[in-house]
């Protein structure tokens, strides 16, 4: 009776083994057809693989760590990452490795997916691993401070990219990055200038509740509400998604027959806003403007599709990573890295094409 | 004696529509008085261009909650939808170039997750929930790994005419979605399958007994929404011109939301494919409506949370009077 017990515990073993080496086998099989296949097709693929070698060659470089005292300009940075599906977070996270790579230094990014909670914990965690310099973009300007505060305490130098944590000034070396409403201000000076003090438009929100999208809104408002020939007939949230923005300016374009200009306050939203203009069969008749200057909008604006855009150069990066080592090396920085906001048309498009990403 | 059973089949027909049938008609009720509601406060809704939209929008998303209905009816789950869309959609992106290979791509996305999905959980006890949910993570992982967070734009225009043109004034995503519930609703209601999957989700032990082989009906639904969620992925990136990495971002949610709503019984057994379709309008004209009205966004949520506690109360009532 034990025995046949033990062989029906031995034959599921085995089954399960079995579907444990199979599973392994389906998701190698994904893995590689999703690495093979683009090899002659995209570049990200490329990259992706460099990004495996570059993992490879940390992980070398952290083993030999122990054995060997590091250059002295083998610095080992961390970068907390707020949410890698922005795209122009994902680009800054992308740069950093690559810059570190060429510097030889060790780095670590982490991705806390939109959640500033998430981001305390990478923060501590880079803390933990022992950096020498901490990078953050954070997800929210208020929720992270107290993982600034610990990392302050831990003598690590901080630099923050992209958005500003204001009560931190004290603890952080350097913020390079834009500021969100004045970027909504420019979005707005630009459909004025596409459009003149007067007419219909409609704005396009990013996500409800994230300070990007927020102070976006605020800046927008700032200026557009100065013109009393300017009507807004639709105000809605897309939160930066493509598809929602395609569907919900589908439904705008049905209840207003008459729309001057649409800002998206990002470029993906645009692209949706733009695809559902041409689906109605109203393209040229309504601008578009959006935030970003990701490649797709930099298209958009060459085929004239879209008629502004405000830039975010993802070379903020480079300049807070700058900063950091030169804090690191002894240096002293400016508390503040202006990145330049600038609005983008299609006749000053090429002199932004090196901020295309 | 025809006549007879006929007048019989009606007598019972009246009383189950007293019980059973309630809520159905409820959530009908509902979705006409929203209907009657819109059309009155704003000029826009009856529009066909409009009503179209409406459709269309909801047509890709909507392959989704058909999938995920399968799932449910068997008394499963399925978290992986959305992440498998997004990854299908990706695949089908880098391809693009080659129309049949950009589709085949996709779906094989949809196989390999369906097959790894419907393994597992016919053949150990893992949890549906936990396990789609890990699923999910994994496909968006894939995603990130691959993408490095970079969406492609780059697609090629012969592939974005599959979810392009039209066929009359009816534009083709709502063909495609038309075809695939038909073919859904057949083989849910008119199939042995259907009815295994029916009879799994009621009572699976008992479906076991009668010689049902459970397994295998289990799945074929976890198969199922897995190439339905690439088939939504595929025309997404063809329908955006872009394959993104945000792709689908909370589809799972929606698409299951929508089944609820519809009225179909997360215990399983009990629902259909119209109550799905009936979930998906409802949320559609909702979200149409409050944009035609232009009601600010941050009352969104809200108001689609009562639907929800709605739906769910109504479910409850109707539980209640048949025990």
């Amino acid at each position: 009776m034990k025995k046949t017990m033990m062989e029906k515990a031995m034959e599921k073993m085995k089954k399960r083994r079995v579907a444990a080496a199979f599973l392994v086998m389906v998701m190698a099989f994904v893995l590689t057809a999703c690495g093979s296949n683009s090899k002659d097709k995209t570049p990200a693929d490329d990259a992706a693989k460099e990004e495996v070698k570059v993992q490879e060659e940390t992980k070398e470089q952290e083993e030999t760590k122990d054995q060997e005292e590091t250059k002295g300009d083998g610095y080992f940075l961390g970068y907390s990452v707020g949410d890698y599906k922005v795209i122009l977070q994902a680009e800054t996270g992308n740069r950093f490795e690559d810059i570190c790579k060429e510097k030889g230094y060790k780095y670590a990014v982490k991705d806390a997916q939109g959640d500033s909670s998430t981001q305390l914990d990478d923060i501590n965690a880079l803390i933990a691993m022992g950096v020498d310099g901490l990078l953050i973009s954070p997800v929210d300007g208020q929720a992270c401070a107290p993982a600034v505060e610990a990392a302050h305490e831990a003598g690590i130098p901080i630099a923050v990219v992209l958005r500003d944590m204001p009560s931190m000034k004290d603890l952080y070396v350097t913020f390079s990055g834009t500021n969100d409403i004045e970027l909504g201000e420019l979005g707005a000076k630009g459909l004025i200038d596409a459009i003149g003090e007067s007419g219909k438009i409609v704005y396009i929100q990013g996500t409800p509740g994230l300070s990007t999208a927020e102070d976006r809104t605020t800046g927008f408002h700032n200026i557009i509400d100065k013109y009393d020939g300017i009507e807004i007939v639709s105000e809605q949230a897309c939160n930066y998604n493509r598809a929602k923005a395609m569907e919900t300016m589908e439904a705008i374009l049905q209840a207003n027959p008459e729309i001057d200009a649409v800002w998206c306050a990002n470029d993906e939203m645009a692209g949706g806003v733009v695809q559902a203009i041409d689906a109605a069969g109203r393209t040229g008749k309504i601008k578009v403007g959006g935030a970003n200057l990701q490649s797709d909008a930099y298209q958009r604006l060459l085929d004239g599709t879209q008629a502004w855009d405000v830039t975010t150069p993802p070379m903020m990066l480079d300049n807070a990573l700058e900063a950091l080592v030169i804090v690191l090396d002894g240096g002293t920085v400016e508390k503040r890295i202006n990145a330049d906001l600038d609005i983008v048309t299609k006749e000053n498009a090429a002199d932004f094409e090196y901020q295309v990403y | 004696m025809n006549e007879k059973t006929a007048s019989k089949q009606m007598t019972s027909k009246i009383k189950a529509f007293k019980i059973t049938d309630l809520r159905r008609y409820t959530l009908l009720i509902v979705f006409i008085v929203m209907c009657v509601f819109f059309s009155v406060t704003t000029d826009a809704f009856l529009k066909p261009g409009n009503l179209i939209d409406v459709i269309r929008s909801n047509s890709i998303s909507g392959l989704l909650a058909i999938g995920v209905t399968y799932t449910i009816l068997a008394g499963g789950i399925d978290l992986s939808t959305e992440a498998v869309a997004c990854l299908a959609g990706i695949v089908a992106g880098v391809f693009s170039e080659n129309i049949f290979m950009a589709i085949a791509g996709g779906l094989a996305v949809g196989v390999m997750f369906g097959i790894i999905n419907g393994f597992v959980l016919t053949r150990t006890n893992t949890q549906p929930f936990i396990f789609t949910l890990a699923m999910s993570r994994i496909g968006r992982g894939i995603v990130m790994i691959y993408t490095k967070g970079i969406s492609l734009y780059d697609i090629d225009e012969g592939f974005r005419q599959i979810a392009k043109g039209t066929i009359g004034s009816i534009p083709v995503p709502i063909i495609y979605f038309a075809i695939i519930i038909i073919a859904s609703y057949i083989l849910l209601n008119h199939s042995r399958l259907g009815r295994y999957v029916y009879a799994v989700g009621s009572n699976a032990e008992a479906a076991r007994l009668s010689g049902i082989k459970v397994e295998r009906v289990r799945m074929f639904v976890f198969m199922l929404s897995a190439i339905m969620a690439s088939l939504g992925g595929i025309l997404l990136t063809a329908r955006t011109s872009a394959a993104e990495v945000a792709a689908a971002d909370g589809w799972s949610l929606d698409a299951i939301s929508a089944v609820i709503i519809g009225g179909t019984s997360m215990r399983g057994g009990e629902g259909g494919i119209f109550n799905t379709i009936l979930g998906i309008f409802i949320i559609a004209v909702l979200n149409n409506g409050l944009v035609l009205l232009n009601v600010p966004s941050q009352y969104y949520l809200f108001i689609k949370g009562l639907l929800m506690v709605f739906a769910v109360l109504v479910d409850f009532n109707s539980l209640k009077k048949k025990s």
